[in-house]
């Protein structure tokens, strides 16, 4: 082939055949990326494609890891609103055979988890087949394999060997339902939040007392973890088991150097190496009489002796080492009584009395949820601190991060024990950022520890902010430090500093200074080497460049640095606060598919992800969609506040707003009167969102025929609203077309005239509202029969919306079928041709657009027939919208009107 | 009587196989494959005739020109009743699949949809795409192709497409940890340095980098991109990786020399999306 000579799809799809390569083809798909991205795309391998929506209910997420028999994916379970694990088997891998093969194992390996109930033992909840993909459900346990242990982040040796013991319970429990697991083995057990390992992947296991090849399997098991009598084919016994756990052990201590059974014993302690050379006989019946045997001899052998060294022998080594029982005491000890003084019946008592002073406190359900939240972090404080603390002993930053997390704590009851109305609405958002689990991702952080003082000092003015009261955040962060501090912490401190002040800055809208702050913070973050500093003051650079005139470059620029350190050091709540600030920049750049893209790949289940959701569903135009998501929120906020928090009446106006889209118009009136609702009883002073639900709600009783009705609606939004309040222009325009509908056509040009006016002060002079208001004030010019001034409307509508958003985007397609029409109805086809073949083309680019395509295609075949009378060409597009008609099943005249020109026109 | 091949080909004196027995009874047969479609013999020879005739290099043999999905696309071409149908059923099954990979630019029945279109709508005088299948591949394969690439057009109208796959000097430092410590040291001198290293390599190397690196392929996709093994793909890139590594320090050392004492105030200074003035107030008010 020539250099520059693009590939045909005859040609793609011969390479894929295996065909002969022409010469010269890396040399022009080097150049071409048109040809790069379709050879690409078409040898991407579709059988790997499962259904994103898995059996109706589990929504995939991502991939965990893949195997020979198929993969296991993380997703939410939808119907029981929580994560799990999917394993998924993929058909297309197999043949006949070998599928019903694989279909039986996986089975069987759900059949085994499923009987056993175990703390250690990862639990099945479902399995079940469907389109031909067999798939098993299990509870998903976030953190990482045992094998990581060995690749070098293994807790120190104690923890490891009682850890292994919990797991030699988790086994002994399936023994105990006559199940071997046959494949233990590091990366067949995960290691959890707490650092107990959970035993996984019962692929392999069978019922007790035969071999692999008795019950037809074959062979198998993984080398250098197979017991022997696993290795020779003989019959099987919980011992096998034993020799995997024992084996693994081992490789954990050594780090994965030792590569025989006995190997690397001799380094170990000597009372954990006696009890794991028992596990490791050779013959089964020379080990420990049971699992649960092997896990008290381990217990046992590092049970703590004052001043007793349990890896000495590897010390030398300088493998590993550490002292099971020092003698100082352990600080991490009373962590966990340190919550008390902060939650208790007593403070509990008074906070319910001050609650009950408020309306929102008054709500049974507000009120129990915040005590509910507030015992759940108690009793996470309680029992992971302690842990958390002694596992990163070695990590001040993760201890420092507890302090704070304690002081936190402490200002959110102390808060609400004498609350204001703000403080109500903003205490649960509060309460939800509040997770240990952000400790623990502190603990490779690099910057140096402050002193505590200045820690709890610097999170009581966080929280201060975050729940409004930014004078007393301000006067706290200006107070001068607790002691002198040392040259090297001061950057740490300046970077704690300067992201407080910049955080209150951005609160109070100063978002010049805002950014400042951030940028110091940042350059203090580079010198001492801290990621989560870097992360925190990037996102707030990023958010600050989108409120200051939507810069989505700058935005685009921190949180690409931003995706890159979050690669390096995983962080989920700052990855969630990255993800939420990409949405923003999705959106502003017009581009809600990226947005939603971005939402969904962060699979958080936090209200802040929730809530933006249903808003972009309903962009993009899914809208049964929508209704699940805005109804999945309502619920899930009416959990959490209570029924009559403007929070669920907002969330109501969004259900609404997707049920009126997906043509539930009753449904919709009766959820938006209740978001009215809501509003009205909320406040005595009319709330904002009380105006945009009562748009929602003239919406839908207009869509439902109750054009009176929805015109009242509208006007008492106009009434709530204040002019310059974003949604009032468009509520005008709303109202306009309801009076087109009427067949008041000059009643509504006036309306879509002022529409135009309002959104022009209120959005800027070429904002794409402004251009679709134009679109909506044509249709009223034309409705008259004025098809020139309508046309000046549609043409100037166009000319804002292809300056707002781009000549691609499809809104365009309205307003260029607008003038198509204005000139077909003045006879000059020859101009409706361009314009009606661009909005052709702009719409064939919007998903289930059928019917408004069908039309546009239509009027193109007739400009063609009476400019050119090329009949066939409009023959063609005809069929084409007949088909497109057909698929909309709607506007039955259109389509009647369609088959009747084919009629009259046959080939 | 019907027209033969041979006699409609007299002049093709190269296709030898047109004289072996059986080459009529053959196209017998490719017609009643779908009797209801009501394509006659002489249909299929025009048809046959006419791909033959844009062949380059000449047909080997007549199971080469797949006569028998020949007869679908004369009968389609011919808007047969029941043609597209057909068509349809024999060559839409790998569209679900496509339709996936552009999920929330298109449904399946929007891709459905616009493929028909492109197969069987006449275009701004052209004809119709179907009328291009020359038979190198099973129609259903080809069809496959014609559906990607209508998604990927869909995806560069919409704009989206391009801008998720970031140009490779950009990538590469968010893939590669050495690369973005490089990057974030040198700024300046890491993107000339990079960008000349990436030149310097051959086409299949740059071309194997884009496809892992922007557009996230997987070795087995790359393995059938390139026709070659897995364990070929994984060789050449591993070869690609270190040499462009290597390439890329020596570069950076020619052109900086800085000292670790001077890491410090480069790293102050790479940030460049603030103006000057917010860092120096931003810095006077946290002293």
């Amino acid at each position: 082939m020539d250099t520059s000579e693009c590939l045909t799809d005859q040609q793609v799809a011969q390479l894929l055949e295996g065909g002969e390569r022409p010469a010269h083809l890396d040399a022009h798909l080097d150049r071409c990326e048109a040809c790069f991205a379709l050879l690409a795309e078409a040898a991407r391998e579709d059988a790997c494609a499962v259904e994103d929506l898995v059996a109706g209910r589990y929504r995939l997420l991502d991939t965990l890891g893949q195997g020979g028999m198929g993969r296991v994916l993380r997703a939410h379970d939808t119907v029981l609103d929580r994560e799990v694990a999917l394993k998924i088997l993929r058909s297309e891998a197999f043949g006949a055979e070998g599928l019903e093969n694989a279909r039986a194992r996986l089975r069987e390996e759900a059949r085994c988890m499923a009987g056993i109930s175990h703390p250690n033992i990862v639990h099945v909840y479902d399995v079940g087949e469907t389109d031909g993909t067999v798939y098993i459900a299990m509870e998903y346990v976030r953190g990482a394999s045992v094998q990581s242990w060995i690749d070098g982040d293994a807790p120190e040796p104690t923890a490891v060997v009682l850890a292994f013991a919990g797991a030699a319970r988790g086994l002994a429990a399936a023994h105990a339902h006559a199940v071997i697991h046959r494949d233990v083995k590091p990366s067949n057990m995960l290691v959890d939040d707490t650092g107990s390992i959970r035993v996984s992947d019962f692929g392999l296991a069978r019922s007790s007392g035969a071999s692999d090849q008795e019950r037809g399997f074959g062979r198998s098991g993984t080398p250098g973890f197979m017991a022997p009598e696993q290795t020779a084919g003989d019959a099987l016994c919980e011992a096998t088991d034993q020799y995997g756990l024992a084996r693994s052990l081992v490789a954990v201590l050594t780090r994965g150097r030792s590569t025989g059974a006995a190997e690397g014993l001799d380094h170990l302690d000597r009372r954990v190496a006696g009890v794991l050379r028992i596990a490791l006989a050779g013959d089964p019946r020379a080990r420990h009489v049971s699992m649960t045997a092997f896990a008290e001899a381990l217990e046992r052998a590092v049970r703590p002796r004052r001043g007793r060294w349990v890896a000495a022998g590897l010390l030398g080594a300088g493998l590993l080492g550490a002292l099971v029982s020092a003698p100082e005491p352990d600080p991490c000890a009373t962590m966990g009584s340190a919550i008390d003084e902060h939650w208790n019946e007593a403070v509990a008592r008074s906070i319910r009395g001050a609650l009950s002073q408020h309306t929102i406190g008054r709500d049974p359900t507000f009120a129990a949820s915040v005590e509910r939240t507030l015992n759940t972090h108690a009793r996470d404080w309680t029992e992971y601190a302690p842990a958390l603390c002694r596992k990163h002993a070695q990590h001040p930053a993760v201890t420092r991060c507890l302090h704070e997390k304690l002081a936190a704590y402490a200002v959110v009851v102390e808060t609400l024990s004498a609350p204001t109305d703000a403080d109500l609405q903003a205490v649960p958002r509060t309460l939800s950022t509040w997770s240990l689990h952000a400790c623990r991702d502190r603990a490779d952080d690099g910057a140096p520890p402050l002193p505590r003082a200045d820690v709890e000092r610097l999170a009581r003015a966080e929280v201060l902010t975050d729940l409004g009261r930014l004078d007393a955040a301000t006067a706290l962060l200006d107070a001068p430090s607790s002691i002198d501090l040392a040259p090297s912490v001061r950057p740490a401190y300046g970077l704690r500093l300067a992201l407080g002040k910049a955080t209150i800055a951005a609160a109070d809208d100063r978002v010049d200074d805002a950014r400042g702050f951030f940028f110091a913070a940042l350059l203090d973050a580079l010198r001492i080497g801290s990621v989560a500093g870097q992360v925190d003051a990037r996102i707030g650079l990023a958010s600050m460049a989108l409120r200051s005139g939507g810069d989505t470059h700058s935005a685009r620029a921190e949180l690409d640095q931003v995706t890159a350190l979050l690669e390096r050091v995983p962080d989920e709540q700052r990855n969630e606060e990255a993800a939420l600030a990409w949405v923003d920049v999705h959106e502003l750049d017009n581009d809600p598919q990226r947005a939603l893209d971005t939402l969904d790949a962060t699979a958080s289940n936090s209200l802040a992800h929730r809530a933006a959701r249903p808003g972009l569903l309903l962009v993009l135009g899914r809208y049964s969609e929508a209704v699940v998501a805005a109804q999945g929120l309502t619920d899930a906020l009416e959990a959490e506040l209570g029924p009559r928090h403007p929070r669920v009446g907002d969330a109501k106006a969004q259900w609404a707003a997707a049920l009126t889209h997906s043509g539930r118009f009753d449904e919709a009136v009766r959820i938006a009167r209740e978001a009215v609702a809501i509003y009205d009883a909320a406040s005595e002073s009319p709330l904002h969102g009380s105006g945009w639900s009562l748009d929602v709600l003239g919406m839908a009783l207009w869509r439902r025929g109750d054009d009176d009705e929805a015109k009242e609606a509208f006007e008492r939004a106009l009434s709530i609203l204040p002019k310059r309040d974003p949604s009032y222009g468009i509520v005008l325009d709303n109202l306009g077309t309801l009076r087109l509908r009427a067949g008041d056509a000059s009643g509504a040009e006036q309306a879509h005239r002022a529409a135009v006016e309002t959104l022009r002060a209120t959005h800027g002079e070429d904002h794409h509202e402004v251009g679709l208001a134009h679109a909506n004030l044509g249709e009223a010019l034309y409705q008259q029969g004025r098809f020139d001034e309508a046309e000046r409307a549609f043409v100037d509508g166009h000319r804002m919306l292809e300056r707002a958003l781009g000549p691609e985007h499809p809104d365009n397609a309205s307003l260029l079928f607008g003038i198509g029409k204005c000139r077909m109805k003045r006879e000059r086809f020859d101009d409706a041709l361009a314009p009606l073949h661009r909005a052709t083309v702009l719409r064939e680019a919007v998903p289930d657009a059928h019917d408004f395509l069908g039309i546009v295609r239509y009027a193109e075949a007739i400009a063609v027939e009476r400019a050119t009378g090329d009949i066939p060409r409009a023959r063609a597009l005809v069929r084409a919208a007949v088909a497109d008609l057909e698929a909309a099943h709607r506007l039955p005249d259109d389509l009647a009107r369609a088959r009747a020109w084919l009629e009259a026109h046959p080939p | 009587m019907n027209t033969s091949l041979r006699t409609a080909l007299a002049h093709r004196e190269d296709l030898a196989w047109l004289d072996a027995q059986g080459v009529e009874r053959q196209l017998d047969q490719a017609v009643t494959r779908w009797p209801s479609l009501g394509v006659s013999h002489d249909a299929l020879v025009r048809r046959l005739v006419d791909v033959i005739e844009r062949c380059t290099p000449a047909p080997e043999s007549l199971e080469a020109l797949r006569p028998a999905e020949q007869v679908l696309v004369v009968a389609c071409l011919q808007e047969r009743p029941g043609a597209i149908e057909a068509l349809e059923a024999t060559a839409f099954g790998g569209l679900r699949a496509v339709a996936r990979r552009f999920k929330g630019l298109m449904t399946e029945a929007e891709l459905t949809q616009r493929v028909r279109t492109k197969l069987l709508v006449p275009r701004e005088r052209t004809e119709p795409q179907l009328a291009t299948f020359m038979g190198a591949t099973s129609l259903a394969r080809w069809v496959r192709v014609v559906a990607v690439r209508v998604g990927l057009d869909a995806a560069r109208a919409d704009g989206r497409r391009g801008a998720r796959e970031r140009a490779l000097p950009s990538a590469l430092p968010q893939r590669d940890p050495e690369f973005y410590w490089m990057r974030q040291l040198y700024t300046d001198d890491f993107e000339r340095v990079l960008g000349a290293c990436l030149d310097a390599l051959s086409s299949r190397d740059r071309n194997l980098l884009r496809a892992q690196v922007t557009h996230g392929m997987t070795l087995d996709d790359m393995a059938r991109m390139w026709g070659v093994h897995r364990a070929t793909i994984a060789r050449w890139l591993r070869a690609t990786r270190l040499e462009l590594v290597a390439a890329v320090r020596t570069g950076l050392r020619a052109e900086t020399g800085l000292s670790e004492s001077e890491v410090d105030s480069v790293i102050a200074l790479i940030h460049s999306a603030v103006s000057e003035g917010v860092i120096a107030r931003g810095l006077a008010k946290t002293s």
